[in-house]
């Protein structure tokens, strides 16, 4: 098919452009054709050239299937799940989980050496770029902090080789409830207690905007004589590093709400467990001070979906087989404005933590 | 890119000459497609023919094709529906659902004539083709020499196989 008399005199910068397009277990694997080749996909030359040509695709969706010690991905344009591999020699690092995806870098929860540990002081943090195949291994965790909770992986637009690592969760002793913000700095290789808050009960479903933090937030207001529950968005500012308050239409009767980052704006998902409300995606306009239905849902796409797991950060949104009856996994792509199918069992996205993931070069 | 929209500007003609000397005569708004053929009638306008040394007629026929279809999709008609992002993706697919010695042709035609996206979807396509191979049959295919010796291979599957363990 593929005549040899042909392609061998394909011209290396364009032998590049399709090597550069292949899925990246392939990229790996054919590492193994030539001292050239392997000299070639490593190059910083070649990585600049993978992370220029997919910066307009979907992003992939990352899998980390703990019973196979596998890090699988989704990729949209090939229809096709790919273990991908994420370095060159393993760290000496068991991993637990896939906790948070961010600037072309994932993170993982773990702990040193093979032995599996539940001893949550031991627990780890281990950043890498699936890309550069660099990797780091975190200083553990501040006392009393646990790799749970809300937890963002950032890359701030004006620092680009460096990344940081936010944990919001809530402390309680007897006399008070607060909500604590440690941060993690490459630069620094440090973790901090960043901000405190008392008056938030729970934030949850955070997602990074341009800067910004955003979460939806929950306080105990009174209200007609009563302590009520009041929930409403709350931003953290990652440069001024400060809390503010934004009003969202997050009260429902037919769903859930759910922010995500859409064109660099901020936006909110509803999906509805009620069959004849369609999901919605809602972005705030900053000229009418409102929110406004973005029209980005084709009408009927998801209607009727029982389960739903919206991804915050990213471009597409997952429903779940509305039937439960197949394992096929509906998805809507809200960049490229496409319907598409995942249809595989494996690996189980409910039950793994899952990620998108989109390639850059941000160092570790 | 298609600030030449007027309608006047639209009907201006351009002819292009293949490296076998036939003649093409296709829409400005067509040829500017490509951001080298955009150049040279920015330089020459579109009275002198324009020769293409390095494309055959066949070749060209097929790239012709592909920019007067996507030219179009630009288009706004009142009366047709425009044409949906689906659409587009299928008539690509169709496209480059050819031999691959014609793939071959159209990559480095699309390269001479530097139009980015009859490159992306060619080189896309290519890499649809080789990426069920293994390292054997692409040394096959490349005419490429496995220089490594036992240890260098032994070495390099060592890094590459871990998850597979």
């Amino acid at each position: 098919m593929m005549d040899p008399e042909v392609w061998s005199k394909l011209p290396q910068e364009m032998l590049l452009d399709v090597l550069a397009r292949l899925p990246y277990n392939r990229i790996t694997k054919f590492r193994e054709v030539c001292k050239k080749w392997k000299e070639l996909l490593n190059a910083k030359h070649f990585t600049d050239r993978i992370v220029s040509i997919r910066k307009s695709q979907t992003p992939l969706l990352v899998v980390c299937v703990k019973r196979y010690h596998a890090i699988m991905a989704y990729d949209p344009t090939i229809k096709e799940w790919q273990e991908i591999f994420i370095w060159k020699k393993p760290p000496n690092f068991q991993i637990h989980c896939l906790r948070a995806a961010g600037g072309g870098l994932l993170c993982f929860k773990g702990n040193l050496g093979e032995r599996k540990t539940v001893d949550e002081g031991a627990t780890r943090l281990l950043v890498v770029n699936p890309i550069t195949k660099l990797w780091r291994i975190l200083p553990s965790l501040p006392s009393g902090i646990r790799a749970a909770g809300c937890v963002n992986l950032v890359v701030l637009e004006n620092e680009p080789n460096r990344f940081k690592i936010l944990f919001m969760q809530i402390h309680c002793n007897l006399h008070q409830r607060r909500l604590v913000g440690t941060l993690y700095d490459s630069a620094a290789d440090l973790w901090t207690t960043y901000c405190e808050d008392t008056t938030l009960e729970s934030v949850y479903r955070s997602v990074y905007v341009n800067g910004t933090m955003h979460y939806i937030g929950s306080e105990r207001v009174h209200e007609y004589g009563a302590l009520v529950s009041r929930r409403q968005g709350v931003s953290f500012d990652m440069y001024k590093k400060a809390f503010s308050r934004f009003d969202a239409p997050l009260t429902s009767e037919v769903g859930a709400k759910k922010f995500m980052e859409l064109h660099g704006r901020l936006s909110l998902v509803t999906f509805s467990t009620v069959a004849t409300f369609s999901p919605s995606v809602q972005q705030f306009d900053e000229q009418s001070g409102t929110w406004v239905d973005a029209q980005l849902l084709p009408p009927g796409i998801g209607l009727g979906v029982q389960g739903y797991v919206p991804l915050g950060q990213g471009s597409y949104l997952y429903f779940a087989d509305p039937h439960r009856q197949s394992e096929t996994v509906v998805c809507y792509d809200l960049l490229n404005r496409q319907r598409f199918l995942i249809d595989e069992s494996f690996p189980d996205l409910r039950s793994e933590g899952f990620k998108l993931y989109h390639p850059t070069l941000c160092s570790v | 890119m298609h600030f030449q929209g007027s309608p006047n500007m639209a009907e201006k003609r351009v002819k292009l000459i293949s490296s076998d000397n036939d003649e093409f005569e296709v829409d400005e708004a067509v040829a500017f497609e490509s951001e080298t053929l955009r150049n040279m009638i920015q330089d020459t306008g579109t009275n002198v023919p324009i020769s293409i040394p390095n494309v055959s007629s066949d070749i060209l026929a097929k790239v012709l094709e592909y920019c007067s279809y996507h030219a179009e999709t630009m288009e706004t008609h009142d009366d047709k529906p425009p044409i949906t992002d689906a659409q587009i993706r299928e008539w690509d697919a169709d496209f480059v659902d050819v031999h691959p010695a014609t793939l071959y042709s159209l990559i480095l035609a699309a390269n001479y004539l530097n139009i980015k996206n009859l490159l992306d979807l060619i080189c896309q396509a290519v890499a649809n083709n080789i990426r069920g191979k293994t390292a054997v049959e692409i040394r096959k295919i490349l005419h490429i020499q496995d220089d490594f010796t036992y240890e260098e291979e032994m070495e390099i599957r060592r890094e590459t196989k871990w998850a597979f363990d």
